[in-house]
This record gives structure tokens, C-alpha cells and sequence, in this order.
């Protein structure tokens, strides 16, 4: 999206579809950054999702022993 | 006429800012209509109309509430597609190593597969109402799926795919149709209210799937996927997150015109099974149009649902590879991407297709399988949208962000657990009254 200045045209501007845009935005690379720093937060929230995934995969467990009659429900 | 920003790409010259703040917005759209709109797909349609259908308009509060939570969740996607021009798998993969990318990845790619064949029922589910069968309907729609991606033009998909989305339109019409009291409507969806009988096991559940149908893990890989896709600028984030918005707005608008669609069906005591069922036993009040425009819209929710799903896999699954993965490129140029997308559909219905296939479970699979991908999924989202080191000041979260978020992540969690834990162990569960 360009702004076009000069005399009479102060007021047009030029309007570029994304895909049309040969100025590129120097993006955020994670190529040379490596892994995410492990601060407090990080390691507490990949902890918590780490006993998320603990709990689901027991429930999982309990589904198949509960199906194969492990419990006696059946 | 001197150009100080020099730029020798194709545009178009307007005459003053707010023309160009349409357009510019205009170019920029599509990308939060379609995320938020594809999610109103075939499931979705099950699950608003059964809402109406069991409690009338007494939960559609629930649509307002849901509103701000889909939006800053798709907010802080566009935000990150923008400022890294790569898509969720890849982020993933490089900030978090092999271990939790493939976990994302494998997990993404399976639950998006189960989630396809159950379009591909709603599909059949259709057009056997209308009389056609699965074995022509079926494969018609998977010809048209890959079609639809294979022209090598973003801009053609994107547009084909709005028509799409605009086509959702019709729901208001025959919401209008069901000549619900207005009144009853805004109070209903302002006023959050329990409705009559309790809260139950069936409301707790359904209530979860209205929620578990809004906020869908492979929105936030393919909105992320499509936005880098798309080239949006830094510049063009204030437009992505009005496009996000005006998309969040009317899927809920949507799914709260199928809820009013379901409460026919409640104020007439109506039992059925399925929407096509109750598309059938509408039509003395909505008349034969009206049991079609049902059963053609549950076709475009399905098909909608599944070019979105599968190009979610495919954009994932590239990247990962690093293959080329993009809409711009022709089959030729990214054969691996085009032959993703086409084997998750051809896969999906050639499964709906097989006699006897086990619907059922794929479903109950898709439910589980959602309940372990979304929260980690939106977990992962949180933390790269808290790294200053990868997105500097200009992007990161702002604490307001993170209050927001890390609020929305924990009643997510919670409430997949539940929906797991019934689904797994529904001994552990009261029994429910039906």
C-alpha cells in the first residue's frame, strides 16, 4: 500500500493487492533463533500439558481394559 | 504524478484515505471470513440445530459468549502469520522441537481426517434425502474439493471459496422464516440463562460441543497457513484482524440462525435424529424450499469444512517437509502439497463409502482426539505469541492479551477433559435423562 505525493495528486494513494507487493516486510524468522528459551512460563505451561496428555492417554487406557471386560461392567 | 514510495508493482490509484481504506481492507478480507465460516461445517450444523432443537432459544448466549473467545484465539493467529510469514506447524516444529512438532503435526493430521469423513456423511447424509445416491454424490463432491484448490491461483480459491461462505446467508432467511419472536430472541441472547430442567448432563455435553464446534484445532494451523499464503504485510494487520472480527461475527450469527432453525423443531416437538430428518419434517411450516435451501446448505457447510480441513493438512504436512506449499503454485510446481489435499479427501470418501463403515466411532474418535489436540494446540499458540525474542515488541502479547488467553486455554481445558473423560468413562458420569 503506497502513498503517491505530489502537488495535485496529495490526496491519491496507490493500493497494491498483498500478492502484488514487491516490498516485503523483513519478517520474523525463527531460522537462526533455535528452540524457544526455556523461561518459568514455558516450562510450566509444556509441564501442564505434558499431565494433560498423561491424564488423556489413562482415560484412553481405562476405555480399552473397560471394553475388553477388564472391570466386570459387561 | 512522482511516486516517493517507490514501487513498480501492479495497484490501483484512488482519490482519498477512506477509499483506499476500503480497498486495501478489501484485498486483505477473506482469509478470518473463511476460517470462522468453514467451522460452521457439517458438525456444526448437527450441533445447533440439536441446541434448538432440545432447549429452543435458551442458549444462544452462549453464540454472544463465544464471539470474543474465537476471535482472540484467530486474532493472535493472523497476528503470528503476519509477523513470521509461516504457517503454525512449521513455528512449532522450529521453537519447539522435533518431539512436540510431530506430536502437533500427527495428532493435527488425524483428527482433521476423521473430521473430513464425518463431511463427507454430512454430504451423503444430504443428498440421500434428496434422493441421490451416496455413490454419485460422494465422489461428485471430492471432484469438486480438489478442483476447486488445483487452479494455481490463490485469488481464484479464495473468491470461489467466499461465494462459499456467502451462500450461509440463506440460514438468516429461514431463521426469518421460523417467525421467532424477536424479543425472545435479543433477551435470550443477552440474558445467559439455565434453561428449564436444570443443568444436566445432556447441557453440560451439548454445551461443550457448541464450544468444542466454535474453536476447532485446524483453524489455527490453517488461518495462520492462509494468511502467510496471502503475503499479508505488517501494514495489513489491522485489516486482518477486522476481517477476523466481521467473520467471527457472522459465524455466530450463523449458527445462532440454525439454533432458531432447531427451535421449530422444538416448538413442535419435533423428533429426528439428524438435520436432514428434521429438514424432512419441516416442511409443513417451511414448505419444500425450505427442506431443500436445509439440505443444500448442510452440502456447503460439509464442503466448505472440507476444503478448509484438508488444506490445513496439506499446508501442515508441507511445510513440515519443506515442500512448496502454496495455492499460487501450479499442481506441477507443488505436486506433494496438491497430492496431500487430494489423498485426505479421496481417503475420506472412499471410507464414507464402504458399506457398514464405522461412523459411530469415527465420530466419538474426532471428539477425544479434539479434546487432546485443542488445548496443546492453543497452548503452543500462547507461548510463540509471548516470544519477544521471535517477535520483538511489535507483536508480542500485551498483558491484557494474556489475561484474555491464558483465561480461554484454561476453561478449554476443562472442558475437554469433561468431554474426554464422558466420552472415555461415561460410567464415571451421572446418567443422563434420555
Amino acid at each position: 500500500m503506497a502513498q503517491l505525493r505530489n502537488g495535485d495528486n496529495a490526496h491519491l494513494f496507490k493500493v497494491v493487492h498483498p500478492l502484488d507487493d514487491v516490498e516485503r516486510d523483513q519478517k520474523k524468522s525463527p531460522e537462526n533463533l533455535g528452540r524457544i528459551r526455556m523461561t518459568p512460563s514455558v516450562r510450566i505451561s509444556l509441564a501442564i500439558l505434558r499431565g494433560y496428555l498423561l491424564i488423556m492417554i489413562v482415560l484412553v487406557i481405562y476405555r480399552v481394559f473397560d471394553l475388553a471386560g477388564a472391570f466386570g461392567h459387561h | 504524478m512522482t511516486e516517493i514510495n517507490t514501487s513498480p508493482a501492479k495497484g490501483i490509484v484512488v482519490r482519498g484515505r477512506w477509499l483506499r481504506n476500503l480497498l486495501t481492507y478489501l484485498m486483505v478480507f477473506g482469509p478470518g471470513l473463511i476460517v470462522m465460516e468453514a467451522d460452521n461445517d457439517a458438525g456444526a450444523v448437527s450441533t445447533y440445530v440439536q441446541a434448538g432443537a432440545q432447549y429452543g432459544t435458551t442458549l444462544l448466549w452462549l453464540m454472544l459468549l463465544l464471539l470474543p473467545i474465537t476471535y482472540f484465539v484467530q486474532e493472535m493467529v493472523a497476528r503470528l502469520g503476519i509477523a513470521t510469514g509461516q504457517g503454525h506447524a512449521a513455528m512449532i516444529f522450529k521453537r519447539f522441537g522435533r518431539w512436540w512438532g510431530i506430536f502437533s503435526l500427527f495428532d493435527l493430521l488425524l483428527v482433521n481426517f476423521l473430521t473430513l469423513v464425518t463431511e463427507f456423511a454430512g454430504i451423503s447424509l444430504a443428498f440421500s434425502a434428496m434422493g441421490v445416491s451416496p455413490y454419485e454424490s460422494v465422489p461428485i463432491a471430492a471432484g469438486l474439493l480438489i478442483a476447486m484448490v488445483m487452479t494455481g491461483s490463490y485469488c481464484r480459491w479464495e473468491w470461489f471459496t467466499i461465494c462459499l461462505c456467502l451462500l450461509d446467508l440463506i440460514w438468516f432467511g429461514l431463521a426469518w422464516a421460523t417467525q421467532t419472536n424477536t424479543g425472545q430472541v435479543i433477551r435470550d441472547t443477552v440474558i445467559p440463562q439455565v434453561p428449564p430442567g436444570g443443568v444436566t448432563p445432556d447441557l453440560v455435553f451439548l454445551v461443550i460441543g457448541i464450544v468444542g464446534t466454535t474453536i476447532a484445532p485446524w483453524q489455527l494451523f490453517f488461518q495462520q497457513s492462509c494468511v502467510a499464503d496471502k503475503k499479508l504485510r505488517f501494514s495489513d494487520l489491522k485489516w486482518a484482524r477486522l476481517d477476523t472480527f466481521i467473520g467471527a461475527c457472522f459465524t455466530v450469527l450463523v449458527g445462532g440462525a440454525m439454533m432458531l432453525v432447531g427451535n421449530l423443531g422444538f416448538q413442535h416437538h419435533i423428533n429426528f435424529t439428524d438435520p436432514a430428518q428434521l429438514a424432512g419434517a419441516l416442511v409443513p411450516f417451511l414448505g419444500q424450499g425450505g427442506r431443500i435451501a436445509i439440505l443444500l446448505l448442510m452440502c456447503n457447510a460439509a464442503i466448505l469444512g472440507a476444503t478448509a480441513i484438508s488444506l490445513a493438512s496439506a499446508w501442515a504436512w508441507s511445510e513440515v517437509m519443506g515442500w512448496p506449499h502454496s495455492l499460487r503454485r501450479s499442481v506441477r510446481q507443488s505436486p506433494g502439497f496438491y497430492a496431500v489435499y487430494a489423498l485426505c479427501v479421496c481417503a475420506a470418501a472412499g471410507l464414507v463409502l464402504i458399506p457398514n463403515a464405522p461412523l459411530q466411532t469415527i465420530i466419538i474418535g474426532v471428539q477425544v482426539l479434539a479434546g487432546v489436540i485443542l488445548p496443546s494446540a492453543i497452548i503452543f499458540l500462547q507461548l510463540l505469541l509471548n516470544d519477544r525474542e521471535l517477535l520483538g515488541d511489535e507483536f508480542v502479547n500485551k498483558p491484557w492479551n494474556n489475561v484474555i488467553n491464558w483465561t480461554v486455554i484454561v476453561v478449554l481445558f476443562i472442558l475437554s477433559l469433561i468431554l474426554a473423560a464422558q466420552v472415555l468413562a461415561p460410567e464415571l458420569f451421572p446418567k443422563t435423562s434420555s
